[in-house]
């Protein structure tokens, strides 16, 4: 464990050290939540006329959410592991171009530690900003409601959703980046991924008021199964078949991501 | 043997050929330097060896371990100082040294301790808990040697160690090196293309030109074999000069009016060139001989001066390497 266990222990201190970085990390999706969450509340367009009432129709739809704001916050949380995994690839750059990935390779640490630190502490960095999220989404008016059932069980649930998203994402785009050795490259790499990523999923609006095709593309996407099941939990505090097959999918994700990491640490890094 | 290396071959993507054929045997204890302009297949050998980067052809041994075979087993005994920084800015020079160590298995207390130890003898203790984006570039430079230090490698591979440094600093870190090798007895490998460097302090010098080295040997044993001085005379008009340089070689104009030329016996052949030239009525301004020097033999073995390779691919990489550092 030493290498690995060190070297995120660096990327923590590093992270940490770094404040404003910190800050910027954070506020984005506050931004996000409270500007897209107004601006874009897509609750509203539905009108009041329809029978049943549209609340009814809204609680299906969103997932029982009140309003879009609680809607919107899961998906969000699923986004900013997204955003932190798309930094850990980033970092592997930094590495190389400062020297230190020569320094890494240089000695005989085993090759996946250098992959597998980005991994961790994207993740830990993933819990800690979606920790602040919540509770910021929580605390502003008119903000998240949480289903009244919500528990110690729902919110450990929420952590390891973010947790297999995030681990699934950091070692996705670092074995992207394991041979790029500009960051030119990576930048448009993280933008041609990120609008797909984002949009193609359930993060922001739900798939029943997407087109098929859009609707068959999102539910194969990572962040709509941690989307998903976050709203299970958050929304509805309810564990159902659906929410454990999400978990199941992410799972597999996972580890076909981390065999990869290994595969393509060993072979892969190059001077 | 420390280092072997046999017929060593890299070529890079485009056909480009960077190393050529290259053999080496370096002893333990021993101060071996690569001397070579740019471009010269330096960096890439050292990579070869430091298992960065795998040969096209041709086999090389640290310590009688396969650098391709054996990867792990070689990392674990040498050191490598980069010709670019490597050291991280975000941490402190304390825990770069600490990190280092880590990567090596060696305890914490343990580490610490050599830590400390090395910090000493490069004269950094006193910023070691400082952030190493408050160093200066002779600081980073220093705490980057000591890096590639801290598990007690038997060889150390330096990569143009004084690149880029004022030529105080320059000095300074020729006394560090020289202090490794009598405190820690270390085989050392270093890659350089300042003459004066290699001349100071390698036991044994290979002149490297175009992925080959062109001749190897002690300096004292290389400037002796060169045998002949080097004159410059500068003139207004260098070119009937050369009518009378007889037994003369490397004969050339350079391109501020000087006319270059080598030659045996120089003490006897200027009064006797001179003597013909003034009675020809031709003004020379200055001349200047020049003893054996690793200059000479640089010029001897590739026919070139190694100060007209000194480019500015050079100053560039400095530029960007301490504006990277920033």
């Amino acid at each position: 464990m030493g290498a690995r266990l060190s070297l995120t222990i660096r990327e923590l201190k590093k992270w940490i050290r770094n404040p404003a970085n910190l800050f910027i990390t954070l506020i984005q999706p506050i931004f996000w939540i409270v500007l897209f969450g107004s601006a874009f509340d897509i609750t509203k367009i539905i009108p009041p006329s329809i029978p049943g009432g549209s609340s009814m129709i809204i609680g299906t739809l969103f997932m029982g959410a009140k309003n879009y704001i609680s809607f919107l916050t899961p998906g969000m949380l699923a986004i900013m592991a997204l955003f932190s995994a798309m930094f850990s690839g980033m970092s592997i750059i930094w590495d190389r171009r400062f020297g230190y990935l020569t320094r890494l390779l240089v000695s005989p640490i085993p090759r996946d530690s250098i992959v597998l630190s980005k991994v961790f502490s994207s993740t830990i960095k993933a819990i800690v900003q979606s920790t602040i999220l919540f509770i910021i989404a929580i605390l502003i008016p008119n903000g998240l409601y949480i289903s009244s059932s919500f528990n110690i069980y729902d919110l450990i649930g929420v952590f390891a959703i973010i947790s297999l998203l995030s681990i699934g994402f950091s070692g996705l785009f670092s074995i992207i980046v394991i041979r790029v050795k500009k960051m030119e490259t990576l930048m448009a790499i993280v933008n041609l991924l990120n609008l797909p990523l984002m949009f193609a999923s359930t993060a922001m609006f739900p798939s029943d008021i997407m087109p098929d095709w859009l609707k068959g593309i999102a539910s194969y996407n990572p962040i709509s199964w941690a989307a998903n099941s976050l709203r299970y939990l958050i929304l509805q505090g309810s564990w159902n078949s659906t929410l454990f097959t999400d978990i199941a999918y992410l799972l597999i994700f996972d580890a076909i991501i981390i065999l990869a990491v290994f595969v393509v640490s060993k072979y892969g890094f190059e001077e | 043997m420390m280092v072997e290396a046999e017929n060593l071959v890299k070529i890079y993507k485009g056909n480009i050929k960077a190393v050529d054929g290259i053999d080496l045997k370096i002893g333990k204890g021993e101060i071996y330097g690569f001397l070579g302009p740019n471009g010269a297949g330096k960096t890439t050998t050292v990579k070869i060896l430091t298992t960065l980067l795998k040969p096209t052809s041709g086999t090389a041994r640290i310590n009688g371990m396969d650098v391709v075979k054996e990867q792990e087993r070689v990392r674990r005994i040498i050191g490598l100082v980069p010709q670019d920084l490597s050291v991280d800015d975000d941490l402190k020079g304390i825990e770069n040294l600490e990190l280092q160590a880590n990567f090596y298995g060696i305890r914490k207390d343990e580490a610490r301790r050599k830590a400390y130890e090395l910090l000493e003898l490069v004269d950094l203790y006193h910023a070691k808990d400082r952030y190493v984006s408050t160093y200066s570039g002779g600081m980073r430079k220093r705490l980057d040697l000591i890096s590639g230090l801290i598990h007690e490698p038997e060889v150390l591979f330096l990569d143009e160690p004084t690149l880029g440094l004022d030529v105080q600093t320059r000095t300074r870190m020729w006394e560090y090196i020289e202090r490794l090798r009598k405190d820690l007895g270390i085989t050392i490998f270093i890659t350089t293309h300042y003459l004066e460097e290699a001349d100071r302090l390698c036991d044994r010098i290979g002149i490297i030109d175009r992925g080959r080295i062109m001749v190897e040997g002690r300096p004292e044993e290389l400037k002796r074999s060169v045998g002949f001085d080097v004159i410059y005379i500068l003139a207004d008009d260098p070119e009937p000069l050369k009518r009378y340089l007889e037994g003369a070689v490397n004969v050339e104009i350079l391109e501020d009016r000087t006319l270059r030329f080598s030659i045996k016996n120089s003490e006897e052949y200027i009064p006797d060139l001179l003597q013909k030239i003034y009675q020809a009525g031709i003004k020379v301004k200055r001349i200047s001989i020049q003893k054996p020097s690793l200059d000479t033999v640089f010029l001897k073995y590739t026919g070139r001066e190694m100060r007209e390779e000194e480019s500015r691919e050079d100053v560039m990489r400095t530029m960007r390497s301490i504006r990277r550092a920033r």
